[in-house]
């Protein structure tokens, strides 16, 4: 939290985009943590920076989830990921929810918190999903509203994922990326760039998705994603249940060469492999990132530990 | 949601002349998720490889697939018990009458037990409820908050005289279960690989205690004087009122003992969270 953010609060008014600053460090590489991992993590010293966790796994519960978290957070950074804010839900905020989101923040300190530019549901119920939303004027000031109250009771700035999506909305009045950009500079908040879920959207909604990249403001994303997929031929489904394929290796290159050094996981939700196998999927991006910025090279063998 | 619901010119037009608010048609997709209805597509686009109907099917596909995922992996018991059609089967039903409300969805199948109990035709076949509902406790007690686990040390350090007014706290991960049936048996031939026995119902009760010990669930039948004092130790009586219980219950002579024998295993077992006196309970065996 900046000291630029809490003046602002303290004052009665709203924080302007320029004065959350703060940008988060960068984490090198790393996964998203999932149960089936736990053990190797702790049992090993394998070569992964920081791990990023699905918040809501580990709000409002104890026992060995948040045994095993404390073990690894007390040897690696991590992000909060949520799946559940609806930030551009037209019901209202859960304000439980965030309470709980904020006291899992004050007990692991992640570098930031994250969720998606999305929503999960309307009228008190939850579908586990990440529904899109139509780009429109209403929309957008509707999420950007959201994101702002958020900010607001976080006290901190929020970083937003775009999303996969399989369906257009004919009352759309912008492109997903001019809503994302526009997005940012009214609110401040941060960006995770997930390259699968561009490439995703690009082949189900016909646009170049370097095209995505380029309209991305340079100095707001903080974070990239990586995960494979399901090519139905007529369709693309964000399964993250295969390696990353080729062309979101490709569309990553692009990505660092435009956005630098980004702090970047891997994510996988089914068929998850042991986890020497995603240490060597992860290998793959440290290897075009090191690539595309020689620099990189030196800094990056040594692991960041909080 | 008038707009929605009017009868669809054409799915291979796109209707943009009367923009429609984001509350409406967030509506319209979760009813189209939730009840099938067709009323969104009006407000989509067909994609230039495939149709709007195919791309909606997508996300109606998705909830469905991810939700009866959940459940299977909650209640791997229970589905070998009743087999892949009959749990795909309960486990649709499920979802449909049981939307989530709540934002983790490790949670979507918490209310499994309580819906086998009330719906047609699950009801004629209470074995089953209670399978679930013993599978639904370990998922709990696995992940329940943490608290203090009290030690034999402390019950050392409680003078004599304090005993009878002594008051013991359940750990958050510790409940007891009752079945009516042989559930337990089920669940316990199942887990160890071998042949569920037939399913029947007792004559008594059988009581169970469920909690989580070194972060493992643990779940182990118990007999009904344990049952009761557990029930009752959790309802706030002292131990005092627990040793006359068991002396009305059962032999007197050694009832404090027997009490006593309960209180240990139950912290020896990480059962309890906290002894403290309570200085307005009069009674003392």
């Amino acid at each position: 939290m900046s000291s630029a953010y809490v003046s602002s609060e303290s004052a009665g008014s709203k924080p302007q985009a320029h004065e959350i600053d703060n940008r988060p460090r960068y984490l090198g590489f790393g996964l998203g943590l999932r149960p089936q991992h736990y053990a190797d993590i702790l049992s090993g010293d394998p070569p992964i920076d920081w791990f990023e966790i699905i918040s809501e796994n580990y709000m409002h519960t104890g026992g060995q989830p948040l045994a095993a978290l404390d073990q690894i957070r007390a040897r690696y950074p991590i992000v909060m990921h949520g799946v559940s804010m609806s930030i551009a839900s037209t019901a209202p905020l859960d304000l439980t929810y965030l309470q709980g989101l904020k006291e899992l923040a004050k007990r692991y300190q992640p570098e930031f918190i994250s969720d998606h530019l999305c929503w999960t549901g309307v009228h008190g119920i939850n579908l586990h999903d990440l529904l899109p939303v139509p780009y429109t004027r209403e929309a957008l000031d509707h999420v950007a509203s959201r994101v702002a109250t958020v900010q607001e009771i976080l006290q901190r700035p929020l970083a937003i994922e775009n999303v996969s999506s399989y369906v257009e909305f004919g009352t759309s009045e912008m492109t997903e990326w001019d809503f994302i950009a526009e997005l940012t500079r009214r609110t401040g908040c941060w960006l995770v760039l997930d390259v699968n879920n561009v490439f995703v959207n690009a082949f189900n909604h016909d646009f170049d998705g370097k095209a995505f990249i380029d309209a991305i403001p340079r100095d707001r994303v903080v974070q990239f994603h990586l995960a494979g997929h399901e090519h139905n031929m007529t369709h693309i489904i964000d399964t993250h249940d295969a390696l990353v394929p080729p062309e979101v290796w490709d569309l990553y290159r692009y990505a660092v060469e435009r956005f630098g050094p980004i702090s970047t996981i891997i994510e996988r939700d089914d068929h998850i492999p042991p986890l020497s196998e995603m240490v060597s999927e992860l290998q793959i991006a440290r290897y075009i990132a090191e690539q595309m910025l020689p620099e990189l090279k030196s800094a990056q063998r040594q692991r960041l530990r909080a | 949601m008038a707009t929605l619901n009017k009868e669809r010119s054409s799915r291979n037009t796109t209707h943009t002349s009367a923009p429609t608010g984001l509350a409406d048609l967030q509506d319209a997709f979760q009813q189209a998720i939730l009840a099938g209805d067709d009323g969104i597509l009006d407000y989509l686009r067909d994609s230039t490889r495939t149709s709007r109907d195919v791309l909606l099917g997508v996300y109606r596909h998705a909830y469905t697939a991810r939700l009866i995922e959940i459940v299977a992996a909650d209640y791997p018991v229970l589905h070998r018990f009743i087999g892949d059609e009959a749990f795909d089967d309960m486990a649709r039903h499920y979802i449909a009458d049981r939307p989530s409300h709540q934002p983790n969805a490790s949670l979507v199948s918490r209310a499994l037990p309580d819906f086998l109990r009330q719906t047609k035709p699950y009801t004629g076949y209470p074995a089953v409820a209670e399978l679930a509902e013993i599978e639904c406790a370990l998922n709990t007690a696995f992940a329940a908050p943490d608290a203090a686990v009290l030690g034999l040390g402390h019950l050392s350090r409680i003078q004599p005289d304090d005993w009878p007014r002594l008051v013991l706290t359940s750990h958050p991960s510790a409940r007891q279960l009752v079945c009516s049936t042989n559930a337990y048996d089920i669940w316990h031939a199942i887990n160890a690989e071998e042949a569920p026995p037939q399913t029947t119902t007792g004559a008594t009760p059988s009581p169970l205690l469920v909690w989580r010990e070194d972060l493992v669930p643990r779940i182990r039948p118990i007999a009904a004087e344990e049952a009761m004092l557990w029930n009752e130790m959790e309802n706030g009586t002292t131990f005092g009122r627990l040793c006359e219980m068991a002396a009305l219950y059962d032999d007197p002579d050694n009832a404090p003992m027997r009490v006593a024998a309960y209180v240990q295993s139950w912290i020896t077992g990480g059962l309890l969270s906290a002894a403290e006196g309570n200085p307005t309970d009069v009674a003392v065996s």
